[in-house]
């Protein structure tokens, strides 16, 4: 049984299906890993706001804006 | 502008000196590849403008073009924005600056050397990769580079999460480095001859050809840009992206289907029938995350629509969403065989190509860089009239085009399809190209209003630094006093 599944695969013709389960299988484990958890959903979300973390309105040096916020961010994970 | 508070320390902060060299030669290769681009248009519709001189005739030109906006303008544009965006959001300096610099004068010379070349006829004929071996080994060596400097600085980033504009571009980077490597696979005739030779023949050369060329406009036209995308529409209209979930799936199923769907350019050829309808299929299926991505750009307006009435640079960035949109549309139905079976070989892929490179990669870089450039020299734009001016030139010019080569391309593949009542064709082929006289004629206006649009937005860039230098000089002499 083993034997032919392993015969079956190295099979050149039949690498199109391979690749095709193997591809498909990764692309619906990361939709389920995105959409999957509410709380992991809304760490994903929290990550939209980076463009705006080394915004300089408020006068202060980004670098040190960085440090604090990334701290946060990590107390967050 | 707030940002001009801390200007200082962010200069010091950021590199942003091989940002402005990038930006800069984004608009020098763009007004050079453009104009090339509407030379050739008016030779199309008037051909004495060939003046029997060789090096301008369309054959050499039309590389020029291609090689002048994509690699030249988008090419550097895609540079400056990555180098600018992977600072900004990572929250660290630009990792190796000699190096960066490299990059710079590896890929102008390239594109020269390449250019030069093209108008003395030297080239290996293939679409988008026409350099020979020589300019090849530098691109490559100057990728490699650009891809350890990408990879160092996300590896010092102050950022845990590393922002999803950044994915695209390595996802970009080191697409094309595949891409690029084994499509220019040669042998050169001798080690000082410019002459090379494909390791591919028949029909594995056309699909390499074409794997590569398709996915040029995947990873190098859409996904390097969505990535521009990502930072620039978020950040002009101030508010983040609609949601970044579905930009983490817009990025993978991207990822996973452009790959697959180059032999489409192929349909009715010499090739294996599964390839074709596998390669038609996935471009069917690429609609979902293309439409998933414009969706997600243009929702991130939600809740502040009124900023397409009132900010000319939110107008580029939302209509090159939408022209994404109906050119992410239009390429999987030309796909579909009994379409290509009509439109291949007409003007219809060159309208659907420039709807693309127009209308999306153009007019998102546009918007983009008048958002960037004032930051980079830490000043406000010089005049927000002349966007809007760039911005109805340059959307008037993509419609024109597009409308004046749907009525060329479909008008000319019906009229090479039809039969007589005795099954002998309808029409010769000089009549097809009488019929198209006209739309050609109109495809050169529009590009003429087109790079009349980009000599405004090089003129608004220009003052824009030159009022910055103008008022440094005072404050300075103001100083000294």
């Amino acid at each position: 049984m083993f034997d032919n599944i392993i015969e079956w695969l190295m099979v050149l013709a039949n690498a199109k299906i391979v690749s095709l389960l193997i591809l498909f299988t990764t692309f619906s484990a990361i939709v389920i890993y995105v959409y999957g958890s509410k709380k992991r959903s809304e760490r994903f979300e929290t990550y939209k706001n980076i463009p705006f973390l080394d915004d300089d309105e408020d006068g202060r040096i980004p670098g040190k804006q960085v440090s604090q916020r990334s701290s946060h961010s990590k107390g967050e994970k | 502008m707030a940002h001009s508070t801390t200007a200082g320390s962010i200069e010091e902060q950021y590199n942003y000196d091989i940002v402005k060299k990038f930006a800069i030669m984004a608009l020098f290769w763009g007004i050079a590849g453009m104009t090339a681009g509407t030379y050739i248009a008016s030779e199309l519709a008037w051909p004495f403008l060939n003046f029997d001189i060789a090096q301008i005739t369309f054959g050499r030109l039309r590389p020029l073009h291609t090689s002048g906006v994509i690699f030249g303008f988008g090419g550097n544009a895609l540079f400056a924005t990555s180098y600018y965006i992977v600072q900004r959001t990572c929250q660290t300096r630009l990792w190796g600056t000699g190096l960066a610099n490299f990059t710079f004068w590896g890929w102008n010379l390239a594109i020269t050397i390449a250019g030069i070349g093209y108008l003395m006829g030297v080239t290996q004929g293939r679409e988008y990769a026409e350099p020979e071996w020589y300019v090849d080994l530098l691109i490559a060596v100057t990728w490699v580079i650009y891809f350890l400097i990408y990879t160092m600085t996300l590896l010092k980033r102050n950022q845990p999460h590393i922002y999803v504009a950044n994915w695209f571009f390595m996802s970009f980077i080191l697409a094309v480095a595949l891409l690029h490597i084994f499509n220019n696979l040669a042998v050169p005739v001798s080690f000082f001859g410019i002459k090379s030779y494909s390791l591919f023949s028949g029909a594995q050369d056309a699909m390499t050809q074409w794997w590569y060329g398709h996915n040029a406009v995947g990873f190098f036209l859409t996904a390097a840009f969505l990535g521009m995308m990502y930072y620039f529409v978020p950040k002009q209209a101030g508010r983040p992206v609609y949601s970044y979930r579905l930009s983490i799936i817009h990025f993978w199923a991207l990822s996973f289907m452009y790959m697959w769907v180059g032999t489409h350019h192929l349909h009715w050829t010499a090739i294996p029938d599964w390839t074709s309808t596998l390669a038609a299929t996935f471009s069917i299926m690429l609609l979902m995350p293309s439409w998933g991505g414009m969706i997600n750009g243009i929702m991130t307006l939600s809740g502040a629509w009124d900023k397409l009435r009132s900010d000319p640079i939110m107008m580029f960035l939302i209509t090159s969403l939408s022209f994404y949109g109906m050119s992410t549309f239009e390429g999987p139905m030309m796909s579909l065989k009994s379409v290509n079976a009509l439109s291949h070989y007409t003007d219809w892929t060159v309208g659907h190509v420039h709807s693309g490179a127009l209308g999306w990669v153009a007019m998102v870089t546009f918007g983009s860089l008048y958002h960037m450039m004032p930051r980079l020299w830490n000043t406000t734009i010089y005049s927000l009239k002349l966007i809007y001016v760039h911005f109805f030139l340059a959307t008037i010019g993509i419609l024109l085009y597009i409308t004046a080569l749907w009525v060329s391309g479909i008008g000319q593949g019906l009229m090479l399809r039809a039969f007589d009542e005795y099954g002998n064709l309808a029409y010769s082929f000089i009549e097809t190209v009488v019929f198209m006289h006209g739309p050609l004629v109109a495809r050169a206006v529009a590009g003429m209003f087109f790079v009349s649009g980009i000599l405004v937005m090089t003129y608004n860039i220009w003052m824009t630094v030159a009022k910055r230098e103008t008022a440094s000089d005072v404050a300075t002499a103001a100083a000294k006093a």
